[in-house]
């Protein structure tokens, strides 16, 4: 059998369908995300790659490193 | 909401059981046997409509993968969803199950996503044999595989921004000017090794030269005193062939200039030219002679040649003479007639005479005057009978016919003889052309052997020309253009001894091939520095072209503005697309870090597994599970039901634990103390209060092995819980699954007719399907 493959119609959201699981899961990340270690940055980029422009991630990731790095 | 469930064999003939139906209602109470799949179906339908049941039970998914084929899924409520799940595609872990790939899924007959399934439907399965631990640790398997979604979601834009990193990386290293600058400091460097290895090698190369002319020199003066004369011989002795040679082809040109002399000349070739084109007139008019002989003798009807002429002709007098005395006796047939007719009259005139009276005699024959009468009375009669003028007419007719052919004969004749002398003239005319072509032929003859001869004198001459040529050269390349004084000097120059010179050459030699190869390496280094630096300047020049304006990387300039591109500021740029590079790389892996992280929390939890090491990230993870679980925990129904009403302090994870406050002393239990069926019974209670339904999804709660749970109080405490919970719109529908509570259809055969109704049914129904269902009391 062939699975079939249907895209949702555009302009819908990857979120829409599992709000209630998405806030659980968006619940759990944030409580990873205040604890003490790397998780806070990684949670930080992973909700903004998945919800932005790549090229608006990159420019505001680059811009933070570069001004980090203004003597 | 209805479902209906259908299951069809694998190709090796395995199923596994599947409830028909469960029907429409707000709480449908399900008693049936076990292994009739009750909680099998409430999984396939959890799995079906975007849920992970099998996230922390990797056995149980690979023994449902391999224990069915295509399963069939309806829930109906207006509205259709159908499910076709198809166990030959799915994968051996089930966190990595691709929903994609379970099967098909349509809304009112329609594919569907699984965004649109998940609008309309969501399944909650609570467990009623679950112990805390284990419904804690299932919360967490259930994390996980909504995180790896994430990761999965996270896994293009992340690749996207590495590979774009990559790309301005790549292009950064090329645009900073320590590239360039390096490449120019290798080429200085390069080009001034080349120096030091021209200036190391000029001179040697130099000295060698000397000691080469110097060796050549002693050569040369050993081979002009050893061979000079031997050579100089040759010279005098090729000279003199030469000489001989020379005279040979003198002779050779006089020969040849005599033999051309006699050789037919350009009037030869006009006399030749001139008879071919008399042969060719004699030609034609023998043809035109040809033709006339032909018309004339078609003419003639006569054959075109002189003997059948001849015959015609003779044929033709004959036939003359023959008309002619033909014609004249016709012409002395009147005279004839005139006379008998005058001898008749006299022959009867002459009365008195005896008819048998001679009257005449004929060779001395007498002739009677009656037999006279008789006769030239008959022959009259002949004579009068006869048309002689017709027969005048036709033998004068015939005679001009003969005449007529006469002629053409003779003209036949004539065109004959013409044609035959003409063709003598053609004969003649060629005889004269074979006769002038002989005489060429001879003349060509003797001038060929007069040029062959001469070629034959040339090639000596030339050849001894060589021969002399290089026995001069040999001589001059013994002193190799020096006079022998002049030899001597250029030993002498070297200042070495004649038997030094050629252990002295090879030395040098050798040294002049080491310095040599060096400086053709230091050569070809040069020119790769030079085009190394060429590129490196290059590609200096297009990066920082391409980063200043080209729009790709529009957000890069958007970040860091634009730069002088001096060391420092590359140095910047690069340390800061590097660690943002980093941070994209890191993400990807902290993301699926926090769903491992989770996993074995779970399985810690939940089977007592041990806890994988430890890093930053699981640190933080079991630091936010402790939390959430520790929040679940101050409900006010748990509290109460586990902690005696008193707040939780915290939830320890690494030892499943818990602890609060009693009476100001800090109490730690580990949650397999909470086995009770109040406190699990609390704890459920609370999960059922944290279901919550989107506005407008189907959310059907399903409490699964709730056998603990409904006896006595605590089946009305559910109850009520459940239609709270459903009036407030918290949840669409509840399916109680448990175990039959007794044997209905052994119960309704033993009352018989007086069975009630409802025993009646539910023991056909159990004896059909193996269970029933119903509409819980409210």
């Amino acid at each position: 059998m062939v699975p079939q493959r249907v895209r949702d119609p555009p302009g819908s959201s990857v979120n829409s369908a599992n709000n209630s699981q998405t806030s659980d899961v968006d619940a759990f990340l944030e409580a990873v995300r205040v604890a003490p270690g790397p998780a806070q940055r990684s949670v930080d980029i992973a909700r903004q790659l998945v919800s932005e422009p790549t090229e608006a991630v990159l420019a505001a990731l680059v811009k933070y490193e570069f001004e980090l790095r203004d003597d | 909401m209805r479902f209906e469930f259908a299951s069809a064999p694998s190709p090796d003939g395995r199923s596994l059981p599947v409830l028909p139906e469960i029907p429409n209602g707000p709480i449908v109470w399900i008693e049936g046997r076990n292994g009739i799949g009750k909680s099998l179906s409430v999984r396939l339908l959890d799995l079906a409509s975007g849920g992970a049941p099998y996230a922390s039970d990797p056995e149980a998914w690979r023994s449902l993968r391999s224990g069915t084929g295509v399963i069939t899924i309806r829930a109906s409520n207006g509205e259709e969803i159908a499910f076709r799940l198809d166990p030959e595609g799915w994968v051996d872990e089930p966190t990595r199950q691709a929903w994609d790939r379970l099967g098909s899924a349509t809304i009112g007959g329609e594919p569907a996503t699984r965004n649109q399934i998940r609008e309309r439907l969501r399944v909650v399965r609570i467990a009623g044999e679950e112990g805390l631990a284990r419904a804690i640790g299932s919360q967490f398997a259930d994390l996980a595989t909504e995180v790896d979604k994430l990761a999965d979601r996270l896994g293009p834009g992340a690749e996207a921004a590495d590979t774009s990193l990559d790309a301005l990386l790549r292009l950064l290293e090329h645009a900073a000017s320590d590239r360039a600058e390096s490449a120019a400091a290798d080429l200085a460097d390069a080009e001034r090794a080349l120096e030091g290895a021209v200036v190391a090698l000029d001179p040697a190369s130099h000295r060698l030269s000397v000691v080469d002319r110097a060796i050549h020199a002693a050569d040369s003066l050993e081979a002009l005193t050893s061979r000079g004369p031997e050579l100089t011989a040759q010279i005098e002795a090729a000279t003199q062939e030469l000489h001989e040679a020379h005279r040979r082809r003198e002779e050779a040109v006089a020969e040849l200039a005599a033999t051309a002399a006699s050789r037919p000349g350009s009037g030869v070739t006009k006399e030749l030219e001139r008879i071919e084109k008399l042969v060719a007139r004699r030609e034609k008019a023998a043809d035109r002679a040809a033709l006339e002989v032909t018309q004339l003798a078609g003419a003639a009807r006569v054959e075109p040649s002189d003997q059948h002429v001849e015959e015609a002709r003779a044929q033709i007098v004959r036939d003359l003479e023959i008309e002619t005395a033909r014609r004249g006796e016709l012409a002395r047939v009147d005279a004839v007639r005139a006379f008998l007719t005058r001898l008749l009259r006299l022959l009867e005139e002459a009365e008195d005479l005896d008819a048998r009276a001679i009257v005449l005699e004929v060779s001395g024959q007498p002739i009677t005057r009656e037999v006279l009468q008789d006769a030239a009375q008959a022959r009259r009669s002949v004579l009068d009978q006869t048309d002689i003028a017709q027969e005048v007419d036709a033998t004068d007719e015939r005679l001009r016919e003969l005449v007529e052919q006469r002629e053409a004969l003779e003209a036949v004749a004539t065109a004959l003889t013409k044609l035959a002398h003409t063709r003598d003239m053609v004969r003649g005319a060629l005889a004269q052309l074979d006769l002038l072509e002989s005489g060429l032929a001879g003349a060509k003859g003797r001038f060929r052997v007069a040029r062959e001869q001469l070629d034959a004198a040339v090639q000596d001459a030339e050849r001894l020309t060589l021969k002399k040529q290089e026995a001069e050269r040999a001589l001059a390349a013994l002193a190799e253009g020096f006079t022998e004084q002049e030899l001597r000097d250029l030993i002498a120059a070297v200042e070495t001894p004649i038997a030094e010179l050629v252990s002295a050459r090879d030395n040098l030699r050798q040294q002049v091939s080491d310095l040599g190869r060096a400086r053709d390496d230091a050569l070809r280094v040069v020119d790769a520095c030079r085009l190394a630096a060429a590129e490196a300047q290059e590609e200096q020049d297009q990066s920082r072209e391409t980063l200043a304006s080209e729009p790709e990387w529009a957000w890069f300039r958007s970040a860091v503005g634009v730069g002088d591109w001096s060391a420092g500021w590359t140095d910047r740029v690069r340390s800061a697309v590097t660690q943002a590079r980093e941070a994209v790389n890191a993400t990807s892996r902290n993301v699926k870090g926090i769903a491992d992280a989770l996993r074995d929390v779970s399985a810690h939890v939940s089977d007592a597994r041990a806890l994988l090491g430890e890093t930053p990230i699981s640190q933080a993870v079991i630091a936010a599970c402790e939390e959430r679980v520790r929040i679940e925990f101050m409900s006010e129904a748990i509290r109460t039901a586990l902690f005696h009403g008193a707040a939780v302090e915290s939830v320890d994870l690494r030892n499943p634990s818990v602890s609060w406050k009693e009476d100001g002393l800090r109490v730690t239990r580990p949650f397999s103390a909470f086995s009770s069926g109040e406190q699990a019974f609390a704890y459920i209670r609370a999960r059922i209060e944290q279901v919550r339904k989107r506005a407008d999804e189907h959310l059907l709660l399903v409490l699964d092995e709730f056998s603990a749970f409904i006896a006595g109080d605590r089946r009305r405490l559910l109850n009520r819980l459940l239609n709270e919970r459903i009036q407030a719109g918290a949840i669409s529908q509840v399916v109680l699954i448990v175990p039959l509570s007794q044997d209905y259809v052994a119960a309704a055969a033993q009352a018989g007719d007086d069975a009630s109704p409802v025993l009646a049914r539910r023991a056909a129904d159990v004896d059909r399907v193996g269970y029933f269902a119903e509409q819980a009391p409210s």
